[in-house]
């Protein structure tokens, strides 16, 4: 042991000379190899799914003969997922969904702990299994704001405060 | 009646090219749902339920739905199916469910009419291939054989969400009434296999099954959603009694028996957990069955027992709206008194298990799932399988000769799935 310590503090320079030489020989094996061809289709595919981790705020709005002016986190979550199916006055809640995927993305995430595929996947669950009526879905934050203003008991979101008296937004608690 | 349906789902196909479903407005109205799957399974050795050795395209599902909610507080709804995995399945379209669900409040609802039964997290939507990651679900808890029979019951469900402040949620679902056994199905045919085991050995029987009788069946489901967001654990029961009745054959004595029952009380107990954490999901669960079994004819009245344990772990992680893996590892033990096989079923040294290794099955399955489309998924699989206790033997003969029984204690098992669902 003492002899190869020896060794290693005489020829330091040598053996680091050696050493790296080998290591520059690894390097270049490695950069030939087919692995390295494929990562820059690594790049676009974890690129990608960054993209798909992307979102943006959303707002909730709901018709403005809803009795509540707010609701909580938890009651969002239980009235969008068919736990929750009725206003504090009795009436009944009709939720709608945005197809936007940012938007809708952003909401699962934010209200439902849910990536969107997972809550279009807890959907399906519920229409094909439970029986529950798909909810109806829009492309544009104006057609929610339509149907949720002519729709009593309606609730929904949209990606912006909504520049119109004809819904109410709904302040979370 | 099945050219009718498919005649119906042809329609429904040509006009669903870009829309969810066909839906009407308000109370009154039909929202229809449908879905129609077909796959591939091929092993390099075994017969897993079907022809895979030599592949095959026995394996499909078509559901169509149809809800309506008739008031506040009242829904109802069918849905028909027509699926097969070889020769298990009905390849007729029968009513896969079909009910009256009156809501009461969050605490209390009931469903009258056919019913799906729970057992795990899975079993209620097995046959919607679309809403799962892998093709096939581990048959450590989810045994194809089992599917039919508890696949739904003829009877009554209280349903109801129960609020716990601080310490979460719990859901709870009590079911009772009967289920439909088929002589020819998959349950019949394994309680068949157990009893030629259990009795061959002394009589050399052949049995003959005519009607199968159900006794009422009972359910509980219990789900507790913790306060940690996306961790949620589960508990499922269930109760199963039925006599099959039929015509023994003790060939050893040249004597045929009529009238003689082949009775099975079967209960089984699954716990269950589910995290998800962003795009990745862990589920793992563990099940247990008891069977107490009689044979009576007017010569013999044996009984026996067994105890069976299951359990698996899966891990799958969606990188993609389009792109999703996932990774099972599932064990099963038929016989829980008797892991290895080794232990001798009486003193004249005939095992239980035979082959050996047919007192276990060990899979390791991964799972790709694509989702093409809003509308179309396809999916690819791959088992790496030690053991063959789930395997029928009527499946594994050669020359169709059932003394001479074909099983290989290591294979593999390739799957593809077609889905489309609107």
């Amino acid at each position: 042991m003492v002899c190869v310590l020896r060794v290693i503090k005489s020829g330091r320079g040598k053996i680091l000379a050696i050493v790296n030489n080998h290591l520059i020989k690894i390097e270049r094996k490695i950069m030939n190899t087919r692995f390295m061809k494929f990562i820059p289709i690594m790049i676009l595919f974890f690129g990608f799914m960054q993209n798909y981790a992307l979102g943006s705020d959303c707002v909730i709005i709901c018709n403005k003969d809803v009795p509540e002016n707010s609701l909580t986190a938890k009651e969002i979550k239980d009235i969008f997922t068919w736990n929750k199916k009725n206003w504090e006055d009795g009436s009944r809640i009709t939720f709608v969904l945005m197809r936007n995927k940012a938007v809708l993305n952003a909401f699962s995430r934010e209200y439902l702990g849910k990536t969107m595929m997972q809550y279009e996947m807890f959907i399906k669950n519920e229409v094909f299994i439970d029986g529950n009526k798909i909810p109806k879905s829009f492309k544009t934050d104006e057609q929610v704001i339509q149907y949720v203003s002519i729709t009593k008991g309606s609730i929904g979101f949209i990606s912006k405060e909504p520049d119109t008296w004809l819904v109410k937004p709904m302040a979370i608690k | 009646m099945k050219r009718l349906f498919l005649l119906m789902l042809t329609i429904l196909f040509l006009s669903c090219t870009n829309i969810e479903a066909i839906e009407f407005d308000e109370y009154g109205a039909i929202d229809t749902h449908g879905y129609i799957s077909q796959g591939y399974l091929r092993s390099d050795k075994n017969n897993y339920f079907c022809e895979t050795e030599e592949g095959d395209y026995n394996f499909y599902e078509i559901g169509v739905s149809m809800t309506s909610e008739v008031s506040d507080k009242l829904r109802i709804g069918i849905q028909f199916l027509s699926y097969a995995l070889g020769d298990f399945g009905n390849t007729n379209f029968h009513v896969n469910w079909a009910n009256a669900d009156y809501y009461i409040n969050d605490w209390i609802g009931f469903k009258a009419g056919k019913i799906k039964i729970y057992h795990g997290l899975f079993n209620r939507n097995r046959d919607a291939d679309f809403l799962r990651t892998s093709i096939l679900l581990p048959q450590s808890i989810y045994n194809e054989a089992w599917r039919s029979t508890i696949s739904s019951l003829n009877g009554f469900e209280a349903y109801g969400t129960i609020n716990a402040g601080l310490a979460g949620r719990f859901k709870y679902n009590v079911q009772t009434g009967k289920v439909d056994i088929e002589p020819d199905g998959g349950v019949a045919i394994a309680a068949k296999e157990k009893l030629l085991e259990k009795t061959n050995t002394t009589f050399n029987i052949e049995y003959i099954i005519d009607t199968v009788n159900e006794e009422p069946s009972f359910v509980y489901s219990l789900m507790w959603e913790t306060p940690l967001q996306g961790l949620k654990f589960n508990t499922t029961y269930w109760s199963l009694d039925f006599d099959m009745v039929g015509t023994a054959l003790l060939q050893s004595l040249d004597v045929a028996l009529e009238n003689s029952i082949f009775r099975t009380s079967a209960s089984s107990i699954t716990g269950s957990v589910e995290y998800t954490l962003g795009n990745f999901i862990f589920i793992s669960e563990y099940s247990y069955s008891k069977y107490d079994f009689e044979f009576i004819t007017s010569l013999v009245r044996t009984p026996s027992d067994l105890e069976t344990e299951g359990y698996y772990v899966n891990g799958m992680y969606r990188f993609t709206n389009w792109f999703e893996t996932g990774l099972y590892y599932s064990v099963y033990y038929p016989d829980k008194n008797n892991k290895s096989g080794k232990k001798d079923l009486d003193n004249n040294g005939v095992r239980d298990f035979n082959p050996i290794h047919s007192a276990w099955q060990k899979d390791t399955c991964l799972s790709f799932r694509f989702d093409l489309s809003n509308n179309w998924i396809f999916k690819l699989e791959g088992h790496v399988l030690e053991g063959t206790a789930v395997m029928m033997k009527a499946h594994n003969t050669v020359d169709y000769n059932p003394a001479d029984i074909d099983l290989n204690k290591n294979w593999l098992l390739f799957g593809a799935k077609f889905t489309y669902s609107f």
